[in-house]
Order: structure tokens, then sequence, then C-alpha cells
């Protein structure tokens, strides 16, 4: 416990609160994990205290501390308070443990499509450190962004599996994050359904990049290996065919539309976002599909693009597809390829 | 006492529905749901509340407690789910599936 005592190394920041001027130091000067521990501890404590005048240090400090992803994987050890004990922390080597494996090397491969093809710096552009926590609560069947870091359910074994397992949760999670810093789309109706298409769409990005699979070669499925063999479904959503994803006698159907007439109005689930999200979705893979090649390179960059700089919180799906028709003309030329694309795609289900 | 929890939302939005009958636990595990309900204190949870723009992928509970008569329902976004009732929903769910 000499690591709490003298509050140089230890990871719980509420134990031990250095005075922000000391952290920034740690920020600017110290190792890379020093750096993350640091940067996470002047986050959480301003957090604790509820002050705001801290966070203009702590933009300034993670535009200090770019020099690559800083991914620490916490373990709630079936618990409930975040975000636990440290499982694995930047550089270091795999653990015993396949769901902070799972969650480290998710996180870097979500951290990579970001960089290394959109120039992004991690999930703010800043290179916030990326935070995870594994084995939350007892057969948790769900995964989430909190606002500030990715939380995974190890699934109650008859029904899901552990949520970590498939590395488009993990991207879908963490866009979360990136939608939070950019367009901020309100999680509710259309623009919640837009939120977690977007959040469908780059998951989907992170898998097909991490296998290396071209758009026709993908799946577009997503959650694919999280049900139990229990359940009748090959996975939660189907970007390419919404609302055949699962049928079974224990949990239903899949509910998700494929086109706008069959636009599901309901108060549930915020508004439908999970179910609306299939029009969108298919939006997507009919761009990438008409396009070719990799669904990364240009479909991606017209949605990622269209994500950071042109949408508002409350932007609806018509007005989704009316800029991302303007992004794909500005970036790949009135007449191209991409353009007509994107106008086809949002066409054929409806939108435009 | 009945309690019945429907779980909608969250990442999967996969619809959960358990019941637990309090007259067919064994009297140990009875008191224990009574305790665990008036921990809860689902009283201070509306039934319909104004909707809001929810947090990402986070469940939506909704309790209905049928006691003597009475029946109650709450309607409460698991982002501000209290533990006590974070405590409830995970031990029905836990006794529920056996």
């Amino acid at each position: 416990m000499a690591q709490r005592t003298h509050c140089t190394a230890g990871f719980d920041p509420i134990a031990c609160i250095l005075p922000p001027h000391i952290l920034r130091a740690i920020i600017e000067r110290g190792t890379p994990q020093q750096r993350a521990w640091a940067l996470q501890t002047l986050a959480v404590s301003e957090r604790i205290r509820g002050r705001r005048e801290l966070l203009g240090d702590i933009a300034t400090a993670s535009a200090i501390a770019s020099a690559g992803e800083q991914r620490t994987v916490y373990d709630v050890k079936k618990g409930s308070r975040l975000p636990g004990t440290p499982a694995r922390s930047e550089g270091n080597p795999p653990t015993k443990d396949a769901a902070v494996n799972e969650a480290y090397d998710g996180a870097g491969a979500t951290y990579d499509l970001y960089h290394d093809v959109y120039g992004r710096n991690s999930i703010d552009d800043r290179g916030m450190p990326l935070v995870s926590s594994v084995h939350y609560r007892v057969g948790y069947d769900n995964a989430f962004w909190d606002g500030s870091q990715m939380v995974y359910g190890d699934g109650d074994g008859k029904i899901f599996q552990r949520f970590t397992k498939a590395v488009d949760v993990i991207g879908h999670e963490l866009t979360h994050g990136v939608t939070q810093y950019e367009a901020g789309l309100e999680y509710a109706d259309q623009a919640g359904a837009l939120n977690e298409s977007f959040s469908d769409v780059f998951g989907s990005l992170v898998k097909q990049r991490s296998l290396g699979q071209t758009a026709k070669q993908a799946d577009w499925l997503i959650g694919a290996g999280l049900f139990t063999a229990a359940v009748n479904g090959k996975a939660l959503r189907s970007m390419a065919a919404p609302g055949t994803a699962y049928d079974d006698p224990l949990i239903g159907k899949d509910p998700q539309p494929a086109d706008m007439t069959h636009y599901v109005q309901t108060a549930d689930d915020n508004g439908g976002v999970h179910i609306n999200s299939g029009i969108p979705n298919r939006a997507f893979y009919l761009t990438a599909m008409a396009i070719g090649g990799n669904a990364w390179e240009k479909a991606g960059k017209v949605w990622y693009v269209t994500l950071r700089d042109r949408l508002r919180p409350k932007s609806d799906f018509k007005g989704a597809a009316t800029l991302t028709v303007a992004v794909a003309k500005e970036l790949f030329g009135a007449r191209s390829t991409v353009a007509r694309a994107v106008s086809d795609g949002w066409a054929k289900v409806g939108v435009l | 006492m009945r309690v019945k929890l429907e779980r909608s939302g969250g990442f999967a939005n996969v619809h959960r529905s358990v019941t637990v009958d309090a007259a067919t636990l064994a009297p140990s595990r009875a008191a224990e749901l009574h305790r665990l309900v008036a921990a809860a204190d689902l009283g201070k949870f509306p039934e319909n509340p104004t909707p809001l723009a929810g947090r990402p992928d986070r469940f939506t509970y909704q309790l209905t407690v049928e006691d003597g008569g009475a029946s109650h329902t709450a309607t409460v976004s698991e982002d501000v789910a209290t533990e006590d009732l974070q405590r409830l929903v995970d031990w029905l769910q836990a006794t529920a599936e056996g």
C-alpha cells in the first residue's frame, strides 16, 4: 500500500487525490503509464469535486499527453463501483482474463481505425485515455458508454455471453463517446436512432478493418457471437437485412425495419433508437456495397466527416441523408461514384 | 406479494420479463424480497416519467408490485436507478432464472 501512502503511482483516485499542479507535472514528464494514470485522476477528481474550472487544464493536459493511445482496463469484480481495480494498462502483456484482453484489444482496434484512417486522436480528438471496465455486476446483459468510459457485463450465460466477445460492440460503445464530443446527437427518436446507427456503422468498420474484409466479404452483423447456443439468432442486428438477425421463442424476433415505410413509432427504447437505426444502417450498407472495396475508406470517411462537422443534436434521417450527400460531393466530387452511391443508398431506404 | 420486472433498452434492446411471487418462495427468501422492495422505495419513482433523451445503451426497468390488493408501477431509467433498486432488479433476475 506504499503507493497509495505516497500518492505517486496508485490507481485509486479517491484514496489519493494529488493537487492538480502535481498531476500536470506527471502528465508532462511521466512515463506513458504514469501520464495515463495522472490524466485519469485529474478527470475523476474533477468529476468528484464537481468543479468545472479544471476542464481547461484537462484539455491542455490531454493535448500534451497525446503521444499515442493510452488504454487501461479495470476489473469491477462483479460489483458496480467504477472503474474498479486496474487489470491491464497500455503496453502490458495479456492477462489470463479473456474479457480484459478483449476490452484492451478492441479499444486498440477502435483507436486505430479512428487514428489511422480518419486522423482522429482518440475519442475526444485530444488523446483522451481509453478506460474500460469489465465484469460489471452479476449476469449483466449489457455494455455501455457512461459518458467517460466503457462498461461491459459478463452476460447471464443463458441468452448472452460476455459483451467483449464482439469487437464491433467495443467500437459501437467508443463511438458513442465520439458522437458525444462531436454531433452530440440527442438519444431519442430519429436523432437517437442516428446516434445508434453511427455507433453500429463504426463498430462494424472496426470489425471489418481488423479482419481485413472488403464490403462484400463482411457479414454486416452487429454483436455476432454474443448469443449463447440456446438462442436462435446469428447476431443482434443486421445492417444488410434489418429485421432478420434473430427469431427466437424466448426473446422474440428482430424488430428492425429496413426502410421508411416500416418505420416504427414507439415510446419504448427512447423512441425506438435501437429499432429504427436499421434504416440508416442499411443506407450505409447499400452505399458501401455500391462503392465496393474497403467500406471504411470512402463510405466510412463520408459518414465520419458528417458526424464530426455537420450533424447537430436534433438532426433527423433526412437531415443526415442530405448532409452525407453534401459531404460526399465535397470530398469526392459532385458527379463522383461515391456521391451517387450515398444518394442512392438513402433513396433505397425511402429517406431521400 | 408479487413483483414483476420488465427490462427494455440496452445495447441489445431485447425485452425480458420476470415475475416473482413471494407465496412460492421459502419464508426466508420471501422476507428477503419484502426487505429489498421496501429498500428500493419504488413510491418515489413515477409510473410514466416525462420522456427525456436517454443515455446510450442503458436499460429501462418497469417494476410492478402487487401486495394485498394494491398495485404500484414504477418506471426507472438505469442511469438514475439507485443502488437499492439495482439490488432488487439483480435479485429478481437471479431468482426468476434460478
